[in-house]
């Protein structure tokens, strides 16, 4: 995965407050654990949304953990998905949360060729210690014409 | 820039005008865009600051720029902000072929109703 975080740049937002945590290794570790989920157990995603939540998927709109648990599970057209992503950006959001900005591959039932992606999300930590997240934002684009 | 309550209207106000004067004769204009706190992340290059910013977006490697953007997506990211995601192609120099791009703005409101960039985070799309 191609990360902003170059060694000569990184102290600039490294932490999001005084001595916290790196918000690189925030971002990179929620990634994970998202297209972990959504490959292999997309229901457990549901933890990651709130009532607030918004999701934007290929130009449809939805909002709370409901609807976007019943679009992420019932209405993909894809069966089989893998996503690979390729580069990672994270920034503080100035909101007290991050915003992370993903592009890359997907990887799609018996398609040969994989398509491309791009996923931003706006995370809001759940408690002080800044070790658990949810998701305010989300919003998905294919980038190949599909 | 007038605040109107649509976040599309907003939206598509803002990318206008964003992507003309980036194109156009004098990139320059967007520094009113950017203050102290603003963020860019340019191809992974990061870049803190109205001051540093507008540098980096004022030395890119190419001398004509146009961008074709094809989708745009809105939604209020909390406290009277706004994110867009852009997708679509960018011609640089004399090229025929553009090359896909999507590119991120956290949109916060300021003074005058107007709109600042505190984050802005720029990628190319290719394999």
């Amino acid at each position: 995965v191609r990360c902003s975080a170059s060694k000569k740049h990184v102290n600039n937002w490294k932490t999001m407050a005084n001595n916290g945590p790196d918000i690189n290794q925030i971002g990179k570790a929620f990634v994970e654990h998202y297209y972990n989920q959504f490959d292999n157990n997309r229901r457990a995603l549901a933890s990651l949304f709130q009532d607030s939540s918004m999701l934007s998927f290929e130009n449809e709109g939805y909002q709370g953990q409901k609807k976007i648990m019943e679009k992420l599970c019932n209405g993909v057209k894809f069966n089989k998905i893998q996503h690979v992503p390729k580069t990672l950006d994270c920034q503080p959001s100035g909101q007290g949360g991050l915003l992370v900005m993903v592009t890359g591959q997907l990887k799609v039932d018996q398609e040969k060729n994989p398509l491309l992606y791009s996923e931003m999300f706006h995370l809001l930590p759940t408690d002080k210690a800044l070790k658990q997240f949810w998701v305010q934002n989300c919003i998905f684009r294919l980038n190949t014409a599909y | 820039m007038a605040t109107q309550s649509d976040p599309n209207q907003i939206g598509k106000a803002f990318l206008q005008h964003y992507y003309a004067t980036f194109d156009g004769i004098n990139r320059n204009n967007l520094a009113s865009l950017f203050n102290d706190k603003s963020m860019m992340t340019y191809e992974g290059s990061q870049h803190m600051g109205q001051k540093s910013i507008m540098e980096k977006l004022t030395t890119l490697q190419f001398k004509k720029c146009r961008h074709d953007s094809k989708t745009m997506d809105v939604q209020p990211s909390g406290a009277g902000g706004l994110m867009i995601v852009v997708t679509g192609d960018i011609f640089v120099d004399d090229g025929k072929n553009g090359i896909k791009y999507s590119e991120v703005f956290h949109l916060m409101k300021g003074q005058n109703n107007s709109f600042w960039i505190h984050n802005l985070v720029f990628r190319l799309n290719y394999c």
